[in-house]
């Protein structure tokens, strides 16, 4: 019988630290591109940030992120800083960002002020409250693992119309994702499986494609085998707390 | 493709963090009220669709092979509902049902091949005065038991292997 899509056992491509040093280098070669799915996963978890946790308009955070892409991620060294860091990429991301921010509020109101007046207050404050220790912001983490989730779900469905399975992507929404999981009786009518061997082969199936698309976005921002791991691990503790 | 974090489909945190943890365990492909489900819809499939496989010669097995109203035996309940099904064929459903609860891989549930594996050799016994293992009574007493207290067994089924247990 031949095999069906993702069935058997998953083989987990091996990491390295790791497709962030492949992009550091990619971007190094002048290959601006690469960073499309880097910046494509964090530009609503940073616009979250700063309109809803930082309170800045719309326009003003869209401009930010385009600015701290440009300043820190395109022209700057924040992929090749990535190997340094031993914490999370994304509280990478997010501190780089903070200091982007000061820089630019500073920047604007010295272009305002002039050369010799002091640093208005309230770029002081926001000065304070972006540069404390790192803590962590909730609405940025619930963002992150929402955009992580959605990628994943998007290259299930991407895999399955490849493969002409799209019945797997809607078992896989209708038993995990619907507001009632789908029962078995309706799954069975829903997508007509004959036996119960295709039912369970089916739901077997699209779990495993989905632990294999997990895993390879995860690897975009992981260490090694083991952050990934972690990174599932965080995942689970933000959703488990977060609320949206 | 962008994919918005406004995505209507994503709005749960809840439904998001049991996708992640599913990804994690086998055990709970599916929930114990759906096994009555699963076990209704096994005994619709054709034999020839789960059986091929374990008998080349199953369609000679068949051959000729009709219920009392004329229809040819076609599915897993019409073999267990025949008044004289053959033994032949009550094995390979024995074999089946072991193989297709395999935890992890198999089929079915490992409960509903259990089910299966009990009736078969329940039907075997009171059809056709037959032992189909080489369980001893007291195994097949508790198997029979277990089965019929099932509460997603129907009542034929329960009927059926109170009438195995009794000519044990």
């Amino acid at each position: 019988m031949a095999k069906e899509p993702g069935e058997g056992d998953v083989h987990f491509p091996s990491t390295q630290w790791t497709e962030l040093a492949a992009l550091a280098r990619a971007l190094a070669a002048g290959n601006r591109q690469a960073l499309g799915p880097l910046i494509q996963r964090y530009e609503g978890p940073l616009r979250a940030y700063l309109t809803r946790e930082r309170r800045f308009d719309a326009d003003r955070a869209d401009d930010l992120i385009q600015g701290f892409f440009l300043a820190r991620v395109l022209t700057g060294d924040l992929l090749a800083r990535a190997d340094q860091h031993r914490g999370r990429f994304r509280t990478l991301v997010l501190a780089a960002l903070k200091n982007f921010v000061v820089g630019e509020q500073r920047y604007q109101a010295a272009a305002k002020r002039g050369p010799e007046r002091a640093v208005p207050a309230d770029v002081q404050d926001l000065e304070e409250r972006l540069s404390g220790p790192d803590s962590p912001s909730e609405v940025f983490e619930v963002a992150w693992a929402r955009q992580v989730l959605g990628e994943v779900l998007e290259r299930v469905r991407e895999q399955c119309r490849r493969d002409g399975r799209a019945d797997l992507a809607g078992v896989l929404e209708c038993r995990r994702l619907a507001d009632r999981p789908a029962s078995y009786d309706e799954l069975v009518q829903r997508f007509g499986y004959h036996t119960p061997g295709q039912v369970s082969n089916a739901v077997r199936t699209a779990r495993a494609l989905y632990a294999r698309a997990l895993h390879e976005i995860l690897a975009l921002e992981a260490r090694d085998e083991g952050g990934v791991g972690e990174l599932v691990a965080d995942l689970l503790a933000i959703l488990g707390k977060g609320r949206a | 493709m962008s994919v918005s974090a406004e995505d209507s489909s994503l709005t749960d945190l809840n439904r998001l963090a049991r996708l992640v943890d599913s990804t994690a365990d086998d055990r709970e492909l599916w929930r114990p009220e759906e096994f009555g489900a699963i076990f209704r819809h096994q005994l619709t499939v054709p034999l020839r669709t789960d059986l091929g496989g374990l008998d080349p010669r199953l369609g000679e097995k068949l051959k000729g092979l009709h219920m009392p109203d004329g229809r040819p035996v076609a599915t897993f309940g019409d073999l267990l509902r025949h008044p004289a099904p053959p033994v032949a064929l009550l094995d390979l459903v024995k074999e089946f049902a072991k193989k297709s609860g395999r935890p992890g891989r198999g089929h079915v549930p490992p409960e509903v091949a259990t089910m299966l594996y009990y009736l078969t050799i329940g039907v075997a016994l009171f059809r056709c005065g037959h032992r189909l293992t080489r369980l001893d009574a007291s195994t097949l007493r508790e198997g029979f038991h277990w089965a019929r207290s099932q509460l997603w067994a129907d009542e034929a089924t329960r009927e059926l292997l109170r009438c195995a247990e009794d000519h044990l």
